[in-house]
């Protein structure tokens, strides 16, 4: 089928498989479905085909759910037309890790899945977390060596069939976030959404492992503010049948009356698809009658939330409805939680309430970041930023120019007196040119064995996180040209407290060696957040007798948040030049320090790397469950002896006398002994206090 | 009166989990914590298939200090009377403790449903657990509203939890081992 094809089959009181039938027949799909399928028979005598439906729901019959029955009519279709062998696909998500029963096979079948279809042809349901196939996406992008599933990579028939959900985090979620349940982490939204840009790794994902068809199951829909937390059921009719799941998440948008690219996972591939003057759509595309989409100050509220990983870690399986009876919660704190909360952020409220503690949460997400940027770095978590540009793009002259260029620029120094700290820096055009030395006391030889040059960006100060790619390498392997992004925490600091944002650049480098020199030469071509204008620059590790020099030249030319430009701009010249110089003289210690500490084997990163493990981190409930539980099996949180003293507190106790005036008399010992329900308090706070002074590293 | 459910999904079929039930107890206890044994007392196998099993549960919870010396480590533990079917779908049982025996009145049934197919099981596990208000009077005023709060507890999380935890230590074991029809 050379071009993109969509349907849009909608008939008021239809059937879904009638419908489900309606659209394949309409647009030629199920010809091109039947063609996929002989050409595998072709070739091998068998047809595989997986479908991934929408798994996350909390009770059977939910609308966030695809209709168990409309799949099975899928796969009915599928072996009709040829198919050997088909699978309803799909991995357990987050919510396994704070319900029971989450797991592939009982989530289907609590759902409704029957595991045959209505002619009584078995299939399996499969868990793509097992049987893996190893670094299936290379080793940069933001699946880096990441695994997939080996039955879906190698599936003749790919198919994604998507429930028709309003969502509080990107305004929708059809197919493209259902493809999400493909990758083999537990917990999503720590690795796919929080860790990584949902986008990029869907992107990603259809790029490894394209989708053949999708489907839309909006027979019956879930709209409104409550999205899949409280779901509410929209009769809509309808079904949506495409070559391109991103064509397929573009429609439905349209059909909810929503720009398709609000949604962050969805963003980037639906660019890739837009349609074109050659896409066929077939069918109608006003939107449903009484569709109710979450509130721009929801999602909005929502996005500043998750600011907080532990913030929206934490109250997700608080608010979210859940039908015990099949998925009752792990920790009965959770449990207790969300019985008494989840009610407030419900479907029939306006949001108004889940708004506000959104942007509570994401403030607080916000003031805990910026104390990290300014007073404790390793309290942040690193950032994972993929390579952004092609490097395939990119020609050989791009990387040829650099060292003229720069060096050029650098002679622009020649002149200017370095300031008390060895910096010399002067303006240009907004930009500051600047470098510095220092020479460290190692031989030449062994100072380049153990700090590599082209990762000498990756030891700068306040570099917080990206990806390298190696382009090309000499002889004996060294990197010769590479294509680098960095982050850095906010610069200056003290900006984070008015906006700042972290600094982030792609460039590309080059890189020579000589017996005596070796020399990196970078250029900034992409800024994603456009938090820089320019960053250059060019590095030099050269021999000095027996030490070796370590030269930095650069040309930076960040963007100010607003507040902090407006100051920029009123700022006395001597009093700016003072903050340039101490900007820079402590950029260069900081940096200097860092490159002899990694040239005597320490570890400079800052920040604190993110959990490989599939369900992540524990969650926040859990940690505090955790040493709830420590300081009861050490007898130093006695619940029961602090319920005893609370009743007993609260209890009435009985006078010794009561005398002739009426006034009654009681015994002081029972007034004087210390409740119980101080001591283990007492003892919980010290414990933290104790664990505060071991991480600031003042106490052992 | 309280009552309790819970739900478990497994990937094995009913027969196959039912028979682990009945017949594994023994070898599972050493994977859930704080137990210290689960023991066969007696074992009446019925001549339509069925069968009548009492086992002998002893627990090791971690006490919180202040209940030393009121609850004794012979008070630890119950004896669980079940009467399975011939089919192994159905297991109707009552629980009698050591502890408070006479006020203390828990049963339920544990049913084996095929589910995934027949490839796996629903093994649902629902009880009541009655406590004569009349025991609690004998306990002293300040320690009832805890003991109350215990009992909600372990209505609300602590029995369905080990129950979760016993037939996924089954299964497991059953991993462990060829399939065979019981």
């Amino acid at each position: 089928m050379p071009q993109a094809l969509a349907v849009i089959a909608h008939e008021p009181g239809a059937s879904g498989p009638d419908l489900l039938d309606r659209a394949l027949a309409q647009g030629d799909l199920r010809e091109a479905i039947g063609q996929r399928i002989s050409t595998a028979l072709e070739r091998s005598g068998a047809c595989s085909a997986v479908v991934v439906p929408a798994l996350d729901a909390f009770a059977a019959g939910s609308p966030t759910a695809t209709d168990p029955a409309l799949v099975e009519h899928l796969l009915e279709l599928l072996f009709e037309l040829g198919v050997t062998e088909a699978s309803v696909g799909s991995t357990r998500g987050t919510a396994s890790l704070w319900l029971e029963n989450r797991d592939v096979f009982m989530v289907a079948d609590l759902l409704g899945y029957r595991y045959e279809t209505p002619s009584g042809r078995p299939y399996d349901v499969i868990d793509l977390s097992e049987d893996l196939s190893p670094n299936v996406f290379g080793e940069d992008g933001p699946l880096a060596r990441t695994d997939l599933s080996r039955a879906w990579l190698e599936a003749d028939l790919r198919l994604v069939f998507s429930a028709n959900r309003t969502d509080d985090d990107d305004g929708y979620a059809l197919c493209l976030s259902t493809l999400l349940s493909v990758l083999p982490q537990a917990d999503k939204d720590y690795h796919y959404r929080h860790r990584r840009d949902a986008g990029e790794v869907i992107s990603a994902l259809l790029g490894a492992a394209p989708v053949h068809f999708a489907f839309i199951d909006a027979m019956v829909s879930s709209h409104g503010e409550g999205a899949a937390r409280a779901p509410s059921p929209l009769l809509t009719d309808t079904i949506i049948a495409a070559s391109d799941p991103a064509l397929a998440d573009y429609l439905g948008a349209m059909k909810m009356g929503l720009d398709p690219f609000v949604s962050r996972p969805a963003a980037p591939s639906l660019r890739r698809a837009r349609p074109t003057p050659q896409t066929r759509i077939l069918g109608a595309l006003e939107p449903y009658p009484g569709w109710v989409n979450v509130s721009p100050a929801l999602l909005a509220s929502t996005a500043a939330r998750r600011a907080s990983l532990a913030g929206d870690r934490s109250i997700r399986p608080v608010l979210q409805q859940v039908d015990r009876d099949i998925f009752p919660f792990k920790d009965p704190a959770n449990d207790w939680l969300n019985k008494t909360l989840s009610g407030l952020a419900g479907a029939g409220g306006d949001g108004a309430l889940l708004t506000l503690a959104n942007i509570w949460l994401g403030e607080m997400g916000k003031a805990a970041e910026t104390y990290g940027v300014m007073i404790d770095k390793d309290a942040l978590r690193r950032r994972e930023a993929p390579i952004n540009i092609d490097p395939a793009k990119l020609r050989p002259a791009d990387y040829n120019g650099l060292a003229a260029e720069l060096l050029g620029q650098a002679a622009l120094l020649r002149g200017v007196p370095a300031d008390a700290d060895g910096v010399r820096w002067r303006f240009d055009d907004g930009a500051i040119l600047f470098d510095g030395a220092r020479r460290i006391a190692q031989p030449f030889e062994d100072f380049t064995a153990a700090v590599e040059i082209h990762r000498t960006i990756q030891y700068m100060n306040d570099y917080i996180g990206g990806q390298a790619l190696a382009t090309r390498r000499d002889k004996q392997g060294r990197v010769t040209r590479q294509v680098e992004r960095n982050l850095y925490l906010p610069q200056p600091n003290y900006t984070a407290i008015g906006g700042g944002v972290a600094i982030d650049v792609t460039k590309i480098e080059t890189i020579e060696y000589t017996p005596r020199r070796q020399r990196m030469f970078w250029k900034t071509v992409k800024s994603d957040n456009d938090s820089a204008i320019a960053d250059d620059g060019v590095v030099t590790f050269e021999a000095l007798g027996e030490d070796t020099l370590v030269t930095i030249w650069g040309r930076q030319h960040f963007r100010l948040p607003p507040i902090w430009a407006a100051i920029d701009q009123g700022l006395d010249p001597a009093m700016k030049r003072a903050l340039v110089s101490q900007a820079y003289g402590q950029f260069f210690n900081r940096t200097f320090a860092n490159l002899e500490a990694v040239s005597e084997g320490r570890d400079v990163r800052i920040g604190k790397p993110w959990s490989d493990a599939p369900e992540g981190e524990p969650l926040p409930v859990e940690r505090l469950s955790g040493f709830v539980r420590k300081l009861q099996s050490e007898g130093r949180l006695d619940i029961p002896a602090a319920l005893k003293g609370a009743v007993r507190a609260n209890a009435e106790v009985k006078p010794l006398r009561i005398d002739a005036d009426g006034f009654r008399h009681f015994d002081a010992a029972a007034f004087s002994a210390p409740t119980t329900t101080k001591s283990p308090l007492r003892s919980a706070m010290r414990d933290l206090r104790h664990a505060a002074r071991v991480d600031a590293g003042t106490a052992e | 009166m309280k009552d309790f459910r819970c739900l478990v999904g497994l990937k094995h079929p009913p027969q196959r989990v039912a028979a682990g039930v009945r017949d594994m107890m023994e070898q599972v206890a050493p994977a859930l914590d704080q137990v210290e044994k689960i023991a066969a007392v007696t074992r009446v196998d019925r001549p339509d298939g069925g069968c009548a099993l009492i086992n002998e549960w002893r627990v090791s919870p971690t006490l919180p200090a202040t209940l030393n010396g009121l609850v004794t480590p012979d008070m630890l533990g119950w004896l669980d009377h079940a009467e399975w079917s011939s089919d192994l779908a159905l297991c109707t049982w009552r629980i009698e403790p050591y502890f408070m025996a006479q006020a203390i009145n828990c049963h339920g049934t544990t049913r084996f449903e095929p589910a995934m197919g027949g490839r796996g099981t629903r093994a649902v596990f629902e009880g009541k657990l009655d406590i004569d208000p009349a025991a609690m009077s004998t306990i002293p005023m300040a320690w009832r509203s805890p003991a109350s709060l215990a009992v909600e507890m372990l209505i609300g999380t602590i029995i369905p939890q080990n129950f979760r935890k016993t037939v996924n230590a089954v299964a497991e074991l059953l991993e462990t081992q060829p399939t065979s029809t019981p």
